[in-house]
């Protein structure tokens, strides 16, 4: 089975809503709920962040050729995130640069791409963002099931 | 009292240290201690403990608050401790302050202990709407606290001793020049987003402080206790506290984070303009928008600061809690997030 994403969604699911509530009031009942909506987002970020990395490096070479900075060869790049994350980063750190630069100059031309640079945060950030499941029904749910039998064994 | 035990030497070390720092009490014996979830800046532990004073059965809780590791924010617990100390006598809900232990000798790690406040749960920043019914007043209450610390006169006070004051012209670049510091130590890639967010607060600096005061550092949703029926019943994690710009406190505690995203309501509790009514009346300041929205950005960063300091425990395998990777992942985001939309909107072309 190849499924990450369903398989990561559905085990942190498992994790936060059906584990958690026997540790309910232990330290570790904390770190299973935690442990278990990261795993969801991992799964999400699975699927989508080569494709994420991928729209923002070509996005920054776009902005860093506008701004007349040489955003250097990426043709080649590895499809492994840690390899795109250098990539990243680099073109990263030339942007910084270039915005620097920019924001020194009064001209409307400088505005105009600053005003860009700041569009491509945007949609960098909302990229980014996770998805926070929401388990606090069914968590809920679960935990009166799990009380529910413990006083029954009593 | 809770009964349960976690960690029997650690109990043992307490009780030893608790019953030769008590005076006149006898046969101390501890009956519960469980460690708190969610206080990765310390172990937090809640302890039941009871004693013979003056030949009287005694009963007591106390909150053991002991230095991990690493942790979310790396700051002194004699700090936290000196804070409690400065605004015990005015009109908010704080634990009493107790020992101070800076010696790691006793129990493996510096520690502080503080009276535990039995009534009340903490409000999850996350789930506001479990607040309904109680929103007003609770927010009414947050801007009274935040009023009257603020109103509290720094000089002399027991925060005073243990940390520098500003200028009423610096408060606002040696909280910037500390929070960049901590951005470009931790930072684990470059952070186009807070670094720009720094910038843009340094070309359009915050008028000098109305006057100098204690700044809690971390009021907010999630830091107070409350009653479930209106009532703030402990204003609590004061590690971050430190003398500054009182308009640090109300920026951070209506950071759009920790309020549900409502730009309405303060803190996503009350409206803008009863809040700001109840800080004036009690704070003895007028509120000042521009102030208030230099400090509002810069809180989003300070945030970010904090979020990026916590990824880097955790990756380097300093502390394995994920409160640690979840804040340097979810909140992370969240705040980037925050930051680009506000400051996009300033530079559009």
């Amino acid at each position: 089975m190849t499924d990450i994403s369903m398989i990561l969604d559905r085990i942190g699911k498992t994790l936060a809503i059906e584990v958690s509530p026997h540790l309910d009031g232990h330290y570790a009942g904390g770190h299973v709920v935690l442990a278990g909506l990261m795993a969801v987002m991992a799964g999400e970020a699975f699927d989508g962040t080569v494709d994420r990395m991928l729209h923002e490096i070509s996005d920054m070479r776009t902005l860093l050729e506008e701004g007349g900075i040489d955003p250097g060869d990426t043709r080649g790049t590895s499809m492994r995130v840690s390899a795109l994350q250098i990539v990243h980063n680099r073109l990263s750190e030339k942007l910084m640069e270039l915005q620097i630069g920019l924001e020194a100059r009064e001209d409307e031309a400088a505005k105009a791409l600053n005003a860009r640079i700041w569009k491509f945060y945007v949609e960098g950030a909302d990229a980014r963002m996770p998805t926070l499941p929401d388990i606090q029904a069914a968590r809920a749910k679960a935990l009166e099931r799990v009380l529910a039998e413990k006083a029954d064994k009593r | 009292m809770s009964g349960i035990i976690e960690d029997k030497k650690l109990a043992e070390k307490f009780a030893a240290y608790a019953s030769a720092h008590m005076e006149g009490v006898t046969d101390l014996q501890i009956t519960g201690l469980t460690r708190i979830h969610g206080g990765a800046s310390r172990q937090t532990y809640s302890i039941d403990m009871t004693y013979k004073q003056d030949g009287r059965e005694m009963s007591r809780g106390v909150i053991l608050r002991r230095d991990p590791v690493d942790s979310l924010i790396d700051t002194e617990r004699k700090v936290e401790f000196a804070a409690i100390r400065s605004v015990e006598d005015i009109d908010i809900p704080v634990p009493k302050a107790l020992f101070l232990e800076e010696d790691g000798e006793p129990l493996g790690a510096p520690f502080f202990v503080m009276e535990r406040i039995n009534t009340g749960i903490p409000a999850a920043p996350f789930q506001l709407e479990a607040l309904d019914p109680f929103r007003e007043t609770l927010g009414r209450q947050m801007f009274r606290h935040m009023g009257h610390i603020a109103a509290v006169d720094p000089a002399g006070s027991p925060l005073s001793e243990v940390i520098d004051t500003p200028t009423l012209e610096t408060c606002w670049s040696r909280e910037l020049d500390y929070w960049e510091g901590e951005i470009d130590k931790h930072a684990r890639k470059p952070e186009l987003i807070a670094k720009a967010a720094i910038r843009h607060l340094r070309a359009n600096p915050p008028p000098p402080a109305q006057k100098l005061a204690i700044v809690h550092g971390d009021y907010r949703i999630g830091n107070f206790l409350h009653n479930e029926a209106g009532r703030i019943t402990a204003v609590l994690d004061w590690e971050m506290a430190h003398i500054g710009d009182p308009y640090e406190d109300i920026a951070w505690a209506a950071d759009l984070l920790w309020s549900g995203g409502d730009v309405a309501r303060a803190c996503g509790l009350i409206a803008w303009p009863a809040a700001v009514a109840e800080w004036e009346v009690t704070s003895g300041l007028k509120f000042d928008f521009a102030a208030f929205e230099w400090w509002s950005i810069f809180s989003s960063v300070k945030a970010v600061g904090i979020w990026i300091s916590s990824a880097r425990a955790f990756a380097d395998g300093a502390n394995d809690d994920p409160i640690l990777a979840f804040s340097g992942w979810f909140t992370h985001a969240a705040h980037e997030r925050i930051l680009a939309a506000r400051l996009s909107s300033k530079y559009r072309a």
